[in-house]
């Protein structure tokens, strides 16, 4: 067992873990219960952070791999394009379930860093780790391309 | 005397909220990340539960040895079938209590002598972590003494076929008849006969099973639990031999069901471990183990015979219906019931011969799963329609359109079509949506365009006289809360209340609060399966919402001065609906009702049509309250190099009634149409002698983002619902037409008719190389 | 059991824990294979060595006329890289088929070849640009063409002490290149078969083709018998349905979960043909 420290969301965070405890199991057990676990394989997205900006997903990072690091959950306050998100996922009513939808808003805000325009084949792409069973993913890529769209004024 | 306008004033013309594309207040907290799913709870002291599994499929268990990991440091107990006081649980009528006979199902907690499935639970253990209850499974010891197994429904309806259970593996027989069926095959012209089987699929919900299970300082147990049922709580009870009374289930927002979480999951297993330990008990089912322990969708093999004259009228249907029961019987005998009841089709067809069987295999046992075997015969009817259009020479549209049903026609089963059908234009709709065909983009590349109209009851069957209560009370500020039992899944099930709340009390959306699923606080709504949710808890809320509408108008009317059918209530103000000036607040109303010792609090329990229970093989008469209709259209492109199949258009139109909020319907249709998509091209749980081959999400395919296209989802609504407002039910229909919509777009496109799901690229592949043998026929080159 | 985790702080560092612990030590980068055999209990280690923050290993230069990658390299920097893209178009569109942006974000080059997989998506197009990997242990350092290092299913030729530090290839600018993989989905996908091709058309036949495949054979492999039978020939739809054939013999795939070998051995050739078709060959003659 080891000590690790690292920041989410603005507020550092330690704790003790094992050597393969992994990243989704550290932020889980410290309360960040957004972040969901699906299948422990890095298949089904749910597990997806930001991990010092890039998305990926955290059941295949080792908890200790983040030492020092900085990871980001959808309850990063202070973020307008986030926030923005959550907003156009209510309107275009892109969470049925909602268990996908921190996954999904968190790739779709990693996606608008890489890419400000996306196009709808560029967010499909983009979401393309991000499993959903409820919506068919039309209202996600909706959503995401309205804000797509806002940028472009 | 004249009931003072109340009753008109009660006939709503205008809508404030109902029918409005408005966000969802569940929404909002969703997108925050604040929902606390199954899995997200934890509590002092809690134990964490693992499942140890069968790794045979067919097999007597020789010896079994739980010493070492009960001595393991940090196991707190590890259970076996004689630890359990009632082993057996019956799941002939789930949530009803409905005994009907030989078709009554009941299934092991715990395996005692036998297995019979790979993946069969046979023992429990809680431990302090999730890892220490991991390494406890690998300690348990067992030995196995294999037993001949059997693994296809046919071979398994064989006299001579090892025994799954009892002396007979057929757990299920049901029929129609109709007519003559020799007469009507001399009636026809043309005869098409073909053989379709569908395979097994999993729900593969992103959230997976999960629960919490803890004895409360009344001595209650309580479970917080993922589950379409609260009404299991009395399964529960039983199982542990204790009163019903002492049950309280308490259900989570569910990330996600479609029939998976609507058999008991993990709610035994926590009940007894917690009912042992004294501590809470949280387990959590791995995806691996969702795939193999916990059941599919019924494979069904299905042969059927059309017989059609030479204008288009359907004359004859004969099939017969095989479907894979699996280990366990659960709800096969109902699945097999809709089945036969959907496998016409939405066609009015006079003479009907209808034979189906359910088979006990040592598969992994089936269930529900959306849609509940009205998929599997719609991937056979739509063919066979697509195929006698091609034979007859005739538009394949204007084959549906003359056979469609009608308002007043009769079922299979002699079932009178009360509502309204639209179909004709529910299947001019999804075309039309289509747009113009695309081009290919490559040589290799041919496009095609298919459609299929579908139909799926809504309503469990009549039979189970079903009923749904609400409870609706008013508050002091003009606020309201709802009270209802049924759970929500994810697709808006405790909005919609919301909102037909909302609409009748005139408290505007977010000043209803909606309590929902607590099998000992919220008055029971019944299950969320069968496409009922909104049919029953929506009709229930609505009973207790107008109650108080009616008290609130009564008082208005005497305040205002107004007479009560010229008032109307909207965002927490009641008002003459032709001068806004004459108003008074929501507020005052209600605090002048409750001073004259009225609480403004009202339960109400909406009960579906009846019927006679279904007694014998043949099945007659009504069987459901109602059927939804719809049709859906997908455009295709085959690379006729590797047969790989690319949806790129698809739409969906059906007639839902009454849409309560649009933007929920489209998102039904939407993951109703993707789910379809996977069971048309892509997905299959492949079981090789009851050893399950493909475990994982890298090996069970579902679609990405990358799979599904745009969507088009077109609202219909003829307002002949039953549900409330004349609503329909879209959660199940919605997935109903999708495969054989595709099926026929590549038949369209290629030229080759795949009978057999998912239709997979190799498959597609050598269906195309022996087109091309056949017909000497190049295909791009 | 648990493992014994080991953070790498230098390449030196990191080639002395691998020396001190041979075969029981595995290196992991991004993780993205490493876990899920770990979950799978594939592979069972007793330490792991992190060296997925490695910066000495992470680059992609240009330099004396060849781009040279580092081990620990992302797929997604990959993918990004200008220089990759104008140098070694065949990589970039293989990038573009690998996974998921997700998985891509931690996948490493090295990780993907190490882990050997017949379906590797970088090992075809390495391949065909005739990459060697760079090979460093405390003893020194070895260059093997990729061809060499692959030496069976998820089996190489490297030595128990040793790390891929580097892929190096010849700059390929201007060649006629195509990556196709055949999956089960259009999203992340294992491929049923992979191909890599890359050509230069001079004097209206095609030169120095150069062919790859993956998830036909225990390892990704060139085809060069097939490549023979393209060299110096028109790229018509009969010379390319002949060097279908050759290939379809050349080939060695087997039955699993996603496809039949006589399937896999068919897509072989219908890769081939839809490479060059995308490219724009054998579209008059249809």
């Amino acid at each position: 067992m080891r000590e690790i420290k690292m920041k989410v969301n603005d507020e550092w965070v330690t704790g003790l873990v094992k050597s393969s405890t992994t990243l989704l199991r550290f932020l889980r057990d410290n309360g960040f219960t957004e972040v969901k676990k699906g299948c422990g394989e890095g298949e089904c997205g749910a597990c997806t952070v930001l991990l010092d900006g890039k998305a990926i997903t955290s059941c295949l990072v080792l908890a200790m791999q983040a030492d020092g690091r900085e990871a980001t959950t959808i309850k990063k306050a202070g973020d307008q394009l986030l926030e923005a998100l959550k907003k156009a996922f209510v309107k275009y009513e892109a969470c049925q379930c909602g268990f996908c939808s921190p996954s999904m808003i968190i790739t779709a805000r990693w996606l608008l860093d890489e890419n400000p325009r996306p196009n709808r084949e560029e967010i499909r792409d983009a979401l393309s780790g991000n499993l959903c069973r409820c919506t068919g993913y039309q209202k996600i890529v909706d959503a995401i391309d309205y804000i797509s769209r806002g940028r472009n004024e | 005397m004249s009931d003072g306008g109340i009753g008109k004033a009660m006939e709503k013309e205008t809508f404030y909220v109902v029918g409005k594309r408005l966000d969802g207040v569940d929404e909002k907290a969703k997108v925050s990340g604040s929902v606390i799913y199954a899995d997200d709870f934890t509590m002092d002291r809690m134990l964490y539960a693992r499942v140890f599994r069968s790794t045979r499929a067919s097999a007597k268990i020789k010896s079994i040895d739980t010493t070492a990991a009960r001595s393991l440091p940090g196991v707190a107990t590890v259970i076996t079938a004689e630890d359990v006081p009632n082993n057996r649980s019956v799941t002939s009528a789930v949530g009803q209590s409905a005994d009907v006979g030989l078709l009554q199902a009941s299934h092991h907690v715990l395996a005692e002598d036998r297995v019979r499935f790979y993946g069969e639970p046979i023992a429990l253990v809680a431990a302090e972590d999730p890892d220490i209850a991991e390494v406890a499974l690998k300690l348990i010891k067992i030995e196995y003494e294999a037993l001949p197994g059997v693994f296809d429904p046919e071979e398994a309806m064989k006299d001579d076929a090892p025994k799954v259970h009892g002396d007979n593996n057929i757990i299920a027989r049901w029929k129609l008849r109709r007519g003559d069926i020799n007469k009507g095959f001399r009636e026809a012209d043309v005869i098409v006969e073909n053989t379709y089987q569908t395979q097994f699929v999993e729900h593969a919900h992103l959230e997976p099973e999960s629960g919490v299970a803890w004895i409360d300082d009344d001595g209650v147990l309580n479970l917080r639990v993922a589950t379409q049922v609260i009404e299991q709580y009395r399964e529960i009870a039983h199982i542990l031999g204790i009163p019903e009374s002492k049950v309280r289930i308490r259900g989570t927002l569910i990330g996600g069901g479609f029939g998976g979480k609507e058999d008991l999951t993990v709610e035994p297993y926590i009940a007894l471990l917690s009912w042992k330990t004294g501590r809470p008990v949280k387990l959590t089912y791995e995806r691996e183990e969702m795939m193999y322990g916990r059941h599919k969708r019924h494979p069904y093999k299905m042969r059927y015979k059309h017989g059609a004259t030479r204008d288009g009228k359907v004359v004859a249907m004969e099939a017969t219906l095989i479907s894979d029961s699996g280990a366990f019987v659960y709800l096969s005998p109902w699945v097999l019931l809709y089945s036969a009841v959907h496998s016409t089709g939405p066609y009015y067809i006079p003479n009907v011969k209808v034979d189906s069987y359910s088979v006990l295999t040592n598969n992994i046992y089936t269930s529900a799963c959306r849609g509940f075997g009205g998929p599997q015969v719609a991937v056979a009817y739509e063919s066979q329609m697509d195929i006698l259009a091609r034979e007859l020479k005739m538009d394949p549209a204007e084959l549906r359109a003359k056979n469609y049903l009608k308002t007043g026609d009769e079922t299979g089963t002699g079932q009178r079509i009360e509502s309204k059908v639209l179909l004709t234009k529910t299947q001019e709709a999804a075309v039309k949506a289509l747009g113009d065909r695309s081009k290919p983009r490559a040589p290799y590349i041919k496009v095609g365009r298919g459609f299929a109209s579908c139909w799926q009851s809504y309503g469990r069957m009549c039979y189970l006289h079903d009923t749904s209560s609400a409870w609706v009370g008013m508050e002091m500020d003009g606020s309201a809360v709802v009270r209802c039992g049924i759970p929500d899944l994810g697709g808006g099930q405790r909005e919609s209340l919301r909102q037909i709340a909302a609409e009748l009390t005139g408290v505007s959306l977010e000043r209803v609060h909606v309590i929902s699923t607590d099998s000992q606080v919220t008055p029971l709504g019944g299950t969320v399966t069968a496409t009922r949710a909104l049919f029953m808890s929506g009709n229930a809320v609505k009973l207790a919402a107008e109650a108080i509408r009616h008290d609130l108008l009564q008082k208005a009317s005497e305040m205002l001065g107004e007479n009560p059918e010229d008032l109307d209530i909207c965002d927490g103000e009641v008002f003459a609906a032709g001068n806004r000036k004459v108003r008074i607040p929501l507020a005052q109303v209600v605090k002048a009702i409750k001073s004259e010792g009225n609480p403004l609090e009202v339960l109400k329990t909406f009960r579906a049509p009846v019927a006679e229970p279904i007694t014998r093989e043949i099945i007659e008469g009504q069987v459901f309250p109602d059927f939804t209709f719809g049709s859906q259209a997908a455009e295709v492109e085959v690379n006729t190099l590797t047969g790989k199949v690319n949806v790129t258009k698809i739409a969906g139109a059906y007639d839902v009634g009454k849409a309560i909020n649009p933007k929920r319907v489209e998102g039904q249709i939407e993951g109703g149409i993707a789910q379809g998509l996977g069971y048309a091209l892509l997905e299959e749980f492949i079981e090789d002698k009851g050893i399950p081959q493909n475990v994982s999400l890298t090996t069970y395919i579902l679609p990405t983002s990358k799979d599904v296209p745009d969507i088009q989802s077109i609202i219909i609504e003829s307002g002949s619902g039953k549900g409330p407002f004349g609503s329909k039910g879209i959660g199940e229909p919605a997935i109903t037409a999708t495969a054989p919509a595709i099926l026929n777009a590549i038949y369209d496109a290629v030229g080759v008719r795949i009978k057999k799901t998912p239709a997979t690229s190799e498959i597609v592949f050598y269906h195309l190389k022996e087109r091309r043998q056949n017909t000497g026929e190049g295909v791009n080159c | 059991m648990d493992f014994i985790y080991e953070k790498a702080g230098s390449l030196a560092e990191a080639l002395k824990l691998k020396a001190g612990y041979k075969e029981n030590g595995v290196f992991i980068a991004g993780g993205t294979d490493l876990l899920v055999d770990m979950r799978n209990n594939a592979l069972e280690p007793e330490v792991v060595i992190d060296i997925s923050r490695l910066d000495e290993i992470n680059y992609i230069r240009q330099e004396d006329g060849q781009i040279k990658i580092g081990g620990v390299t992302r797929i997604s920097q990959i993918q990004r890289s200008s220089v990759v893209q104008r140098n070694a178009q065949i990589l970039f569109k293989a990038c573009r088929e690998f996974a998921n942006p997700l998985i891509k974000n931690r996948a490493s080059l090295g990780g993907n070849l190490i882990n050997a997989s017949p379906a590797a998506d970088m090992a075809t197009p390495l391949l065909v640009l005739g990459a060697k990997v760079v090979l460093k242990s405390v003893n020194g350092e070895r260059v093997m063409s990729l061809e060499e290092f692959f030496s069976g299913v998820k089996r190489t030729n490297h030595r128990n002490d040793e790390l891929l530090t580097e892929v190096r290839f010849n700059e390929a600018q201007g060649k006629r290149c195509e990556f196709l993989k055949m999956g089960q989905r259009n999203g992340t996908s294992i491929a049923i078969a992979s191909l890599s091709i890359m050509f230069d058309v001079a004097d209206g036949v095609i030169k120095n083709p150069r062919v790859a495949l993956g998830s036909v054979a225990p390892v990704p492999i060139r085809a060069h018998k097939t490549e023979g039978a393209l060299h110096g020939v028109e790229p018509s739809l009969g010379n390319i349905k002949r060097a279908g054939d050759i290939l379809k013999r050349e080939v060695n795939p087997i039955t699993d979960i996603r496809g039949s070998a006589e399937y896999r051995r068919e897509m072989a050739a219908s890769l081939l043909l839809m490479a060059f078709q995308n490219l724009g060959y054998t579209r008059s003659e249809l």
